[in-house]
């Protein structure tokens, strides 16, 4: 019976929506495909891609804007005053693990709100965390020369 | 931690119906996992329990064909959901969801630039659009037109505008730089606003109102709809941008200050919406509260003092911008400089001096709109991050901006924290933001935070004042406000949701709007 129901409100929605043409149409946009038709159609759930960006765009993108060197950025500073200038900036620390960074993303932190797999999906994650211990690395060999 | 679920939904129902949405978006859009994905749709920094706005799941659609198939599926089941755009709302409930057990429908994989216009200055975009998405694609393709940012830019337009957001530049009165949206009602009828929905219409990103009523407001700060794309005019890059600061030493100048600047900006001397910001505020961009003061409660006088020295600081620091060609710009900075030079102590700041200071490097930029996140530093003032906006609206009035401010700092004071502030001069009126901030590690403090805020919003109503935005857990008290002649605005709202929105699926409570089965229960 449930099911049915469903099947029968689905159904009206899609009526609902049928009846406006309008709705297809998108504005007048070079790159802008229009919107896909409505069908009684399941669409295979493939047809929704997870995004695949790299550890450095993520980082750039949802990080940088507090973690970046320097006095204009918000968690720099906090590190800086709280922890020492030493772990003041991510991505020169050689003490974050990657389970740690993962951990940190996705549930905040202090003064840092969590992470959301729309924001960044797991596999971006794994990138991210990647990113950041190789970045640390690469760093501290630099130094060190 | 039990998990939550929607309100009267058995568990078998619930899996059933994430088992239907799994077969729309994929199982990797559905998120059911309290640990290790759910947490991540929780509000941090609430002043009560993350239990109370706790997920019991979220989808992310990605198109409007999915997001009409989600709202089929929730309205069989009658479950609730909370649609959020990018997410990023912090101080007013972030992605969290009004009450415990909604599915939060979550919008940011919805994330194409759908169209720039260079010529016309707009852009069309859907709700996963942050304002870096948007500033990046103009910057990559070499556009020349300018954005308007929020000050924290990793939220976004269709988000910030809806939520009445306000911005820096010239465009900074979002709502009203809005043109043409695209709203599934809960029925899944796809409605386009204005022009748009004429055929083949090639205006819809230049005029607001098309023939007939003007219903996109209705789809803001509300629950009648799911916005899946907005029209948003952006400013021509202008060919001169003089940013400046005064710093004023008195607090009386708040005063002054509001009155001398009303007519420059009705007049649009000044360009865009200029700011005074209290000293703390602007001291939390490069400082933290304990580098100089480690006791409890407000900060004292002798310590502020010796901060505003040290950081060549006013009690109030008043920002704004002129744009233009060049003669314009000087007309207008003369104009300004004459004005505002009447204030004893008054002195003007601009690039030559003050460039590396964080705070005038971060109002630089937002008056350009070019997004960062710099004010995020304000977290750091007592460390941990608490926080939460007490954000009513007050006349661009000397006398007005006094009382208010005084009111606010008063009861701040009396609850043991420090009143962190600034004024937003947006046309006729001003935005007065209070940025409460509280450990949010201590269960006291945060309802100590809690107390002072309804308390506030209550003595704000008393004086005339009514707020413009809040955080989820007020949003039911700031709306009893709204209710002259036995609440008819509300009545109205109820019945426009009643009509659009039968089963109450859509965001339950936004802004203290309820379905009829759950009016009166929350």
């Amino acid at each position: 019976m449930k099911k049915l129901l469903t099947i029968a409100l689905s159904l009206l929605a899609l009526t609902a929506c049928d009846q406006q043409p309008e709705a297809k149409k998108v504005t007048e946009s070079d790159a802008n495909k229009p919107l896909p038709e409505v069908t009684t159609e399941t669409p295979p759930a493939t047809d929704n891609k997870l995004s695949q960006r790299s550890g450095k765009v993520i980082f750039e993108l949802h990080c940088a804007g507090c973690h970046d060197p320097g006095d204009a950025y918000a968690a720099t500073k906090q590190l800086a005053l709280v922890r020492g200038k030493d772990l003041a900036v991510i991505l020169q620390r050689t003490d974050l693990v990657p389970d740690y960074i993962k951990y940190v993303v996705r549930d905040g932190l202090l003064e840092m709100p969590p992470f959301r797999p729309t924001d960044i999906n797991d596999a971006e994650l794994d990138n991210l965390a990647t990113y950041i211990v190789d970045s640390a690395k690469a760093y501290k060999a630099k130094e060190s020369k | 931690m039990t998990k939550p679920l929607p309100p009267g939904i058995s568990l078998e129902q619930f899996n059933s119906a994430i088992s239907e949405m799994e077969k729309v978006v994929g199982k990797a859009f559905v998120f059911i996992d309290d640990v290790n994905e759910l947490r991540s749709y929780r509000d941090p920094y609430n002043t009560t329990n993350d239990a109370d706005f706790a997920p019991s799941a979220a989808v992310a659609p990605h198109n409007v064909e999915q997001i009409q198939k989600i709202l089929a599926i929730v309205n069989q089941y009658k479950i609730p959901v909370w649609t959020i755009s990018t997410g990023k709302n912090f101080a007013y409930g972030g992605p969290a969801p009004r009450k415990p057990g909604y599915i939060v429908l979550d919008l940011k994989l919805m994330n194409k630039i759908l169209e720039v216009n260079e010529k016309h200055g707009y852009a069309i975009v859907e709700p996963g659009v942050s304002y870096y998405d948007l500033y990046n694609y103009l910057q990559e393709k070499g556009i020349k037109l300018w954005i308007d940012c929020a000050a924290p830019a990793w939220g976004g337009i269709v988000g910030n505008t809806s939520d009445h957001g306000a911005g820096y530049t010239p465009y900074g009165d979002h709502l009203l730089m809005q043109c043409g949206m695209q709203v599934v009602l809960a029925d899944g009828t796809v409605v386009e606003t204005g022009m748009d929905t004429t055929s083949n219409s090639k205006t819809g990103g230049l005029y607001k109102y098309g023939q007939g009523a003007g219903i996109d407001g209705l789809f803001t700060q509300s629950n009648f709809g799911v916005i899946t794309r907005m029209g948003i005019w952006l400013m021509p890059e202008p060919p001169g941008y003089t940013p400046f600061m005064i710093t004023l030493e008195n607090e009386q100048d708040l005063e002054t200050v509001t009155d001398l600047t009303l007519p420059l900006r009705l007049n649009q001397v000044i360009h865009n919406a200029p700011m005074t910001v209290d000293l703390l505020w602007e001291a939390a961009m490069s400082v933290s509260r304990r580098e100089y003061y480690t006791g409890t409660g407000p900060m004292p006088e002798s310590h502020r003092k010796k901060m505003a020295k040290d950081l060549h600081l006013g009690i109030w620091n008043y920002y704004a911008a002129v744009y233009g060609p060049e003669p314009m710009m000087k007309n207008n900075m003369e104009l300004i400089q004459d004005t505002f030079g009447s204030i004893p102590g008054a002195k003007f700041h601009f690039d030559d001096t003050r460039k590396g200071d964080p705070g005038w490097d971060y109002r630089v930029k937002l008056m350009k709109g070019e997004p960062n996140m710099t004010e995020f530093s304000l977290l750091n003032w007592i460390g941990g991050g608490g926080h939460i906006n007490f954000s009513p609206i007050s006349a661009a009035d000397g006398k007005d901006a006094m009382k208010q401010y005084k009111m606010i700092e008063k009861r701040a004071h009396e609850y043991g924290f420090d009143y962190i502030g600034e004024f937003l001069i947006g046309w006729r009126d001003q935005h007065h933001i209070f940025m409460l901030m509280f450990n949010r590690m201590s269960e006291e403090e945060k309802k100590r935070a809690h107390d002072l805020f309804a308390i506030l919003v209550d003595d704000a109503a008393a004086m005339g004042y009514g707020e413009y935005r809040t955080h989820l857990s007020f949003m039911d008290q700031i709306a009893n406000t709204y209710s002259w002649n036995n609440n008819s605005l509300w009545d109205a709202h109820h019945a426009i949701k009643d009509e659009l929105d039968p089963n109450g699926v859509l965001s339950p409570g936004k802004m203290g709007i309820w379905p009829k089965n759950l009016r009166g229960k929350a």
